[in-house]
């Protein structure tokens, strides 16, 4: 096939995808973005933004957002790597067998995940009793309704992503890359951290990426687990957005969490090893 | 043949031919009726409300009107926002007929242009429900089909008897008080209460506003629909809360000690509403399915099974039900309306205040 023939094909290949992207993403991305920017006579403004994020309410729901994004994504991270080599490591059968269970939390309704975790959660739920029965509180812990349980939960909701970004980077590595390291002297641990999450580095990208994203986006955990003490981003864009129709307000909310997403995004790739 | 037998069977065939004729006029003649009974038969009518109780609904109130007419409800449920934004986003293109909103969102959806007057002419049930469901908006772009009130309920085996909004201060209820969000039906009206509690007067809201700082640290959670509240007290979470009293026959079901008390700075009501909407291409059967919701026989299921209270005077329930409804010239005396213009006029502000106190 001449090198023009493959141009088309490819080019043909990717055109469905590429429709729907500019027609279900694309375009609304842009149109939130020009909306942004629009004042009230028509003209380019800045004033949305200035009004938006000149407010302390703002910047204080905006700050615990991101805290609880940079809260989850490391330890999402922490947990799933050591899963994600082991998984790597294991026969076909019991990793694909592993990998099922990975992906059945992703299987359940958002919504009915995070009610049953009312009932792990709450003052009469398992971990209090758990706790009570082993005599180590008297009285139930305040779990529900405050930051720890939106981390929590989206702890358990965004974790599988990390585990099959990260086992399908580590398939991408030759398993004699491992034995050379470890040949050559490199110890288990030094073999690990010099070798294997380097050269797993762009699938711990998407990664974090995809986790930290979904934290600062996540409406459903964050309003249920979080109740109406702990407003963020998302809850307080519905609130914005549905109950006050203050779309204005709501469009630079939604760009300033897209602009967070690409900071973080971009950063990520200037700290990715040179010589990859 | 002999002559008598000729006669007889001519009599027998004239009288099968006289009676396939009469039978088909019959039939034509009832099929005509039929088609006069059943105009609107085969016809779609969209109608936009909330999905709580949603089988109880069915039953008592689409089904039957599904039957009477032969026409097919096609439902779009969700809460008053979602709903509300769905609507003045199609507002040229609309496919809602019939929309049902607490008041706050009956009063946006009239400022927004999504609502029209209705006809009272085509309401043969209009004159039976009381006078204040009949236009509560003014204009008559909405009918109270339902009343609520806004009630209190506590725990007895767990918590200090409650009889005033002053006892949700209590020092037993601290963290385990739940309370409607802000920008639900009921939430506004928490301020004026405290305001009548603590100020004297509904108008005296910054007190109002200073005492539900003050109650903050002993609110659990601010609930944003009647079901969340429900858990919160099944799961023990909450000890006390103001309730929307639609939700009590599932509250009290729930099977724990729960009393439910009138206190004594009164009890906000409010109406759940009716609107035809605007752009509707099927006018007339909207017109019905209103007079349907207002009908005996509805009002009464619906009241029955603890669904909706009515909002006619003829309708007579038994005392265990009666007790557990908005129902009664007494506990109907006993109502405080609030305007929603004055509510929609301080909404935005009144966000900002609470967002504050919450998320401090």
């Amino acid at each position: 096939m001449s090198q023009i023939n493959i141009r088309r094909t490819l080019l043909l290949l990717l055109f469905p995808g590429g429709v729907f992207l500019c027609f279900f993403f694309l375009a609304p991305l842009l149109f939130v973005l020009v909306e942004s920017f629009t004042g009230l006579d028509g003209g380019v403004t800045l004033q949305r933004y200035i009004s938006v994020l000149k407010d302390p309410q703002f910047r204080q729901v905006y700050f615990r957002t991101l805290k609880i994004g940079l809260i989850v994504t490391p330890l999402a991270v922490l947990i799933s790597y050591p899963s994600a080599y082991v998984i790597n490591n294991l026969s076909v059968g019991r990793k694909s067998a592993l990998m099922s269970l990975v992906i059945l939390p992703l299987m359940t309704s958002p919504v009915a995940r995070t009610f049953a975790w009312i009932i792990i959660l709450g003052r009469f739920g398992l971990i209090n009793q758990s706790l009570r029965a082993l005599r180590l509180i008297d009285e139930p812990l305040r779990i529900m309704y405050t930051e720890g349980a939106i981390v929590i939960g989206l702890l358990q909701l965004f974790m599988p992503l990390m585990v099959l970004t990260l086992v399908s980077a580590l398939e991408n590595i030759p398993d004699e890359v491992e034995e050379a390291a470890l040949s050559l002297g490199s110890g288990r641990v030094g073999c690990f951290f010099r070798v294997i999450v380097p050269l797993s580095f762009d699938g711990l990208i998407m990664g974090v990426t995809l986790v930290f994203t979904g934290c600062i986006t996540a409406y459903v955990t964050p309003a249920i687990l979080g109740g109406s003490r702990v407003l963020t981003l998302s809850t307080l864009m519905r609130q914005q957005a549905l109950v006050l129709m203050n779309w204005e307000a709501a469009t630079v909310i939604a760009v300033v969490m897209i602009a967070t997403t690409l900071v973080l995004y971009n950063s990520l790739r200037l700290i990715r090893p040179k010589n990859l | 043949m002999n002559k008598s037998l000729k006669v007889f069977l001519y009599c027998i065939i004239l009288s099968c031919s006289v009676s396939l004729v009469f039978a088909a006029g019959v039939e034509e003649e009832g099929a005509a009726e039929a088609a006069e009974e059943m105009p609107y038969k085969g016809q779609t009518l969209t109608v936009s409300m909330w999905g709580y109780n949603m089988d109880l609904l069915e039953k008592n109130v689409l089904k039957p009107f599904e039957e009477k007419y032969g026409v097919k409800i096609v439902t779009e449920t969700g809460n008053n926002s979602a709903r509300f934004t769905k609507m003045v986003a199609r507002k040229d293109n609309p496919i809602v007929d019939i929309v049902l909103f607490a008041g706050a969102y009956s009063y946006k959806a009239i400022q927004e242009g999504i609502v029209k007057p209705y006809d009272p002419g085509k309401l043969q049930n209009l004159a039976e429900i009381m006078e204040p469901a009949r236009d509560p908006l003014g204009g008559r772009y909405a009918i109270g089909y339902t009343i609520q009130h806004l009630g209190l309920c506590y725990r007895s085996d767990k918590v200090k008897p409650i009889k005033s909004w002053k006892d949700l201060f209590n020092e037993d209820l601290k963290g385990f008080l739940s309370i409607p969000q802000l920008t639900t039906t009921y939430g506004p009206t928490i301020i004026y209460m405290l305001s009548k509690a603590w100020g004297g007067s509904y108008d005296a809201t910054d007190v109002g506003w200073a005492k539900l700082e003050e109650l903050s640290d002993s609110i659990l959670t601010a609930y944003a629909r009647s079901s969340e509240l429900q858990t919160l007290l099944q799961q023990e979470e909450v000890y006390a809360a103001p309730y929307a009293s639609f939700a009590w026959g599932n509250i009290s079901a729930i099977g724990l000690p729960i009393v439910s008390v009138i206190p004594e700075e009164g009890l906000v009501g409010s109406f759940s509403m009716v609107s035809i909407a605007n752009g509707t291409k099927n006018e007339d059967l909207a017109h019905l399915y209103i007079d349907h919701l207002l009908s005996y026989e509805v009002q009464l299921s619906e009241a029955m099974d603890l669904v909706d209270s009515p909002v006619r005077g003829d309708i007579k329930l038994p005392e265990d039900v009666a007790g557990k409804l908005t129902y009664g010239e007494d506990l109907i005396r006993k109502l405080h309306f609030f305007s929603q213009k004055e509510m929609a006029a301080v909404e935005k502000e009144w966000i900002e205040k609470w967002n504050r106190i919450f998320t401090k």
